[in-house]
């Protein structure tokens, strides 16, 4: 059971799936990017309130939305490798990692240049950016545990421990920083009655966020065959060492 | 029953041989209070205002201070390997070592963080719903730092990791003790949010032995 | 002697070994991306002992965390002998001591005692491996072997059926290895098992011996 679940999570199958999807992953995220940026820059009106500060949403939107995506495939890869000890799924755990926190730090980085027009400062402990920030430490601990031990199998294991953890955790934690604090906006693309938001805003931001969802894969594919290549080499050295040192292992 | 209990006492023993670490520990959290009024300044309507939250805030604080000490030396000398090979099963050793350290860094607070509070200004009749809170949710704090105790326990210098990882894990905790005090402060039905606190403890005392478990399975070696 | 029916009933798995064997079949073990060990297979019968032998990293002490339930094995399987008249089925000496420095030679002891249920013998056992005169102070203040020592007690005071020892007779002083003996021998005519660990080639009475030679 587990050797055939094995051959399944076979890197060279993945490798060979993955290789030649790559071109055409980088080309959707470049056209809807492109896309979405003129839209969003040239082809949509300014926010009646906000004016064109509120562009900034094209970004911050999106890189929020896959920030916390990329912390669902983190947990169900991490399952996956917990359940199943499916090899691949720790590697893409682990590459997952890194690029999920980058999303999360323009996500903060955006809403807070975003929020100085708006709030007139460069920071407000409003919910969501809390929550956000929240995120960005259980990636930046997940990261810190995976590199933290000699063995890299040992940190994977305790980081997909984790991931899980904070899996669980996170809605618990959610909704009580949304409880604690009132005073945030309603979330306004899957507001209960339809989306509140212009079409002519909507098409840019669902551009952009299939963008930056065709670049977050592209990133992580990329990791996943670097990070098998490093592997590779790894053992074909140590096939090297124990060739040229025989009997000395 | 008699595992649970054997090593609650032989860990109790080691921290009381131990007891300047833990004195330390209660130190930390005096001097943390003792920094607030000199760096916010000694306004006493700031200072009243934030007195039960910065002693919450500062005592879960202090309990991750000692959590390199839950499992890092039985892994290091080896007695982790017997105490496995004794226990019932390892959910039972997370639970008595998650016992352990709340009686020497949960506990303790209950008593301390109400005094440091009304040294900030915080009127009287806050002690009892602080002491309450403190008591109904340190369990929750010292099961989840147990579970990060156990992931970090190969580690030389797992102590601050731990914290790392164990303190956003413990927000719900924080935010839900600090509201059951601030409302019952305000005047205000504060029972709802003493019910979540339990909730939160009754959930960790569920869950935080699988995950505990699932650690050490992780990080053996 | 012993009612054949009983006997044979036990005779169940496929090497033939009644239940007070332990029986290792196929067993492999990898750490990180390295094979240590691989198709690992013995049966040592109740009241003999096996040898393990092999140079450092060949997986002799991952094989005794193995067979003593801490580390997952890749592959294969094992069957611990069933604990008969032993209070435990399976003992564990380490690498390391498992001892607190900062608790009393007899505290240390006692604790291990209170998890198997055997308080009373702490004294006596004390008194076997040669620790009885430090028996009130701290840990600590024991030299390597001494240590060594205290560490074979609280094997000893478990009662177990089979016995993992993970090279035992490092840092122990010649006095401490034939009390290390003495133990096993008693241990093996009370009919009991043990896997031994040693780095080199060591004198063991009447033992099989084994070699992982490090792949």
């Amino acid at each position: 059971m587990a050797k055939a679940l094995h051959r399944l999570a076979n890197p060279a199958r993945f490798l060979r799936i993955a290789s030649p999807l790559l071109p055409w992953i980088a080309a959707g995220a470049a056209v809807c990017g492109g896309l979405g940026l003129w839209f969003g820059l040239v082809g949509s009106p300014p926010d009646y309130q906000q004016g064109d500060a509120a562009r900034i949403m094209y970004v911050h939107v999106p890189a929020a939305w896959n920030a916390l995506a990329g912390y669902a495939g983190l947990a169900v890869a991490s399952a996956i490798a917990l359940v199943w000890r499916h090899p691949l799924a720790l590697v893409a755990a682990r590459c997952i990692a890194p690029i999920g926190a980058c999303f999360t730090v323009i996500a903060i980085a955006t809403g807070s240049i975003w929020g100085h027009p708006m709030w007139g400062t460069w920071w407000v402990w409003d919910a969501r950016l809390t929550s956000v920030v929240v995120l960005l430490f259980l990636y930046l601990g997940y990261i810190a545990l995976l590199h933290a031990f000699d063995e890299q199998e040992t940190g994977e294991r305790a980081a997909t421990v984790l991931a899980l953890i904070g899996a669980v955790n996170l809605p618990v934690i959610k909704f009580s920083v949304d409880w604690w604090n009132t005073l945030h906006q309603p979330a306004s693309i899957l507001r209960f009655g339809g989306p509140s938001i212009d079409p002519a805003m909507l098409l840019p931001l669902m551009l952009m966020a299939g963008g930056f969802t065709l670049l977050f894969a592209y990133l992580v594919i990329i990791r996943m065959q670097t990070e098998l290549a490093r592997r590779r080499v790894m053992a074909l050295r140590r096939a090297a060492l124990a060739v040229s040192q025989p009997g000395d292992a | 029953m008699t595992f649970v209990r054997a090593v609650v006492e032989r860990d109790l023993k080691l921290y009381m041989r131990g007891v300047v670490d833990l004195i330390g520990v209660w130190m930390f959290f005096g001097i943390a209070i003792a920094m607030l009024p000199l760096s916010i300044g000694p306004d006493p309507d700031i200072l009243s205002r934030i007195a039960p939250g910065a002693a919450w805030a500062i005592a879960l604080l202090a309990s991750m201070l000692s959590l390199e000490r839950v499992f890092a030396p039985d892994q290091l000398d080896g007695s982790l390997d017997l105490l496995l090979l004794h226990a019932p099963s390892a959910h039972v050793l997370v639970l008595a070592k998650g016992f352990a350290h709340w009686l020497v860094t949960g506990l303790p607070f209950v008593v301390l963080a109400p005094v440091a509070a009304i040294a900030l200004g915080m009127e009287l009749r806050g002690v009892l719903p602080l002491a309450g809170a403190l008591l109904i949710g340190t369990p929750a704090l010292s099961l989840i730092g147990t579970v990060g105790a156990a992931l970090t326990a190969p580690l030389r210098r797992g102590g601050i990791l731990a914290a790392l990882i164990v303190l956003p894990q413990t927000i719900p905790v924080l935010i839900f003790g600090t509201a059951a005090v601030s409302e019952t402060l305000m005047g205000r039905d504060s029972s709802a949010y003493f019910s979540v606190l339990g909730a939160f403890t009754l959930a960790a005392l569920a869950l935080a032995p699988y995950a505990g478990n699932a650690a050490l399975r992780a990080v053996r070696s | 002697m012993v009612d054949t029916s009983k006997t044979s009933a036990r005779m169940t798995d496929p090497a033939g070994a009644s239940s007070d064997a332990l029986v290792v079949t196929n067993l492999s073990c990898v750490r990180g991306e390295r094979a240590l060990f691989s198709g690992v297979s013995f049966v040592v019968p109740g009241g003999s002992a096996l040898l393990v032998t092999g140079p450092n990293g060949s997986g002799k002490s991952s094989l005794l965390r193995i067979l003593a339930g801490l580390l997952d094995a890749e592959d294969g399987n094992y069957r611990t002998p069933e604990r008969g008249a032993f209070a435990r089925s399976v003992g564990y000496l380490g690498h390391a001591n498992s001892v607190k420095i900062r608790l009393t030679v007899r505290e240390n002891l006692r604790f291990w005692a209170r998890l198997a249920h055997a308080e009373p013998a702490v004294e006596p056992i004390l008194q076997r491996v040669g620790l009885d005169r430090f028996m009130d102070m701290p840990a600590g203040w024991l030299s390597a072997g001494q240590l060594r020592r205290l560490a074979l007690s609280q094997l000893l005071i478990v009662d177990s059926r089979l016995w993992l020892l993970d090279e035992p007779a490092a840092n122990l002083d010649s006095g401490g290895e034939s009390v290390l003996q003495q133990e096993l021998a008693r241990h093996r005519s009370a009919g009991g098992c043990a896997v031994v660990t040693s780095p080199t080639d060591i004198e063991m009475t009447d033992a099989q011996r084994f070699e992982l030679t490090g792949q």
